[in-house]
């Protein structure tokens, strides 16, 4: 009865484990990565994974893989908006400066 | 209401389960605009590192890459813990399900610890909100972030209190499902934006 009961326990947090597995890995990669001589691909690679961090959180833990379709759009939006903007921006500077200047003229 | 997620399943196999919004609705609103809001502390920060990247790369060896990096796993193993919990109140097991947000409360209070100790070295290093734009940002978004840690703890607190109700081997009614579901993700929020925060202050940086 109680090994049943564990077993069932474990099998339930079993997914819940894998994705923090997963996040704990992903988070000591992208901390190494940061280590590297600095450059776009570096920042790239780690603004990939923090991407890929933050579809796990919403997509498991917060449960939007079972949300309607418009939520898993507008959360799925975000995190390329959200983690995309500010790292164009901080890939490219020139560029990023020279855009707001022109806007602003 | 289903109650969907990672484990529930009173379906059959082949059924699909139909679409579900985690907790309350009108929270959603709230949630969605504090990622805009949080959406837009991401883009001045990236501008102003495009504007003064010398002042941000000095900015940034001065973080605690450590205690940046442990607050990450400290945020994401508490976020674990509430996935941990939601999943077993559903199963009815209110008494693990409350350890388990137990565990999620003491590592929230472990990530404002280690916030206070990292805001100490600066503040005694002589950074401050006024010293540049770098400190400035850091302290406003952080600071703000863990506003929102501390009314996180609060609200695991309250679902603590709840789980102490609950009813043992019996699966709680969808009202207490809908609370819990609510204070999740509003505490998965919390680490979502940490997550992002930690890649622009202290690895980008």
């Amino acid at each position: 009865m109680m090994s049943h009961l564990i077993g069932n326990r474990v099998r339930a947090l079993r997914p819940v484990l894998v994705v923090w597995l997963a996040l704990v890995l992903i988070t000591l990669v992208s901390a190494l990565e940061s280590t590297q001589p600095a450059s776009i691909y570096v920042l790239g690679a780690i603004a990939a994974l923090t991407g890929l961090k933050a579809f796990l959180v919403m997509f498991a833990y917060m449960e939007v893989s079972g949300a309607p379709l418009w939520l898993k759009g507008v959360c799925s939006a975000w995190v390329i908006i959200a983690i995309g903007v500010a790292t164009a921006m901080m890939a490219f500077p020139d560029w990023s400066v020279d855009l707001a200047q022109r806007f602003a003229a | 209401m289903n109650q969907p997620g990672i484990n529930s399943s009173a379906m059959g196999a082949g059924e699909r389960k139909p679409p579900h919004i985690p907790g309350e609705a009108e929270l959603w609103i709230f949630i969605l605009g504090d990622l805009v809001i949080f959406g837009l502390f991401f883009a001045i920060w990236g501008w102003n590192h495009a504007s003064q990247p010398a002042l941000f790369a000095e900015g940034g060896a001065q973080m605690s890459w450590a205690i940046g990096l442990a607050n990450t796993l400290v945020l994401i193993t508490s976020s674990a813990a509430v996935a941990a919990g939601l999943t077993l109140v559903r199963q009815g097991q209110g008494t693990a399900a409350r350890r388990a947000y137990q565990l999620a409360a003491a590592l929230g209070g472990t990530f404002v610890v280690l916030k206070v100790v990292e805001y100490s070295q600066h503040i005694l290093a002589g950074a401050s909100a006024l010293n540049n734009v770098f400190f400035m940002y850091y302290f406003v978004f952080t600071g703000i972030h863990l506003l929102h840690v501390l009314v996180g703890i609060g609200a695991l607190l309250l679902v603590i209190r709840r789980c102490r109700q609950l009813q043992p081997n019996t699966p709680p009614g969808e009202r207490d499902v809908a609370f819990l579901e609510g204070i999740g993700v509003f505490w998965h929020l919390v680490d979502l934006l940490w997550i992002v925060l930690f890649f622009l202050i202290y690895l980008a940086s």
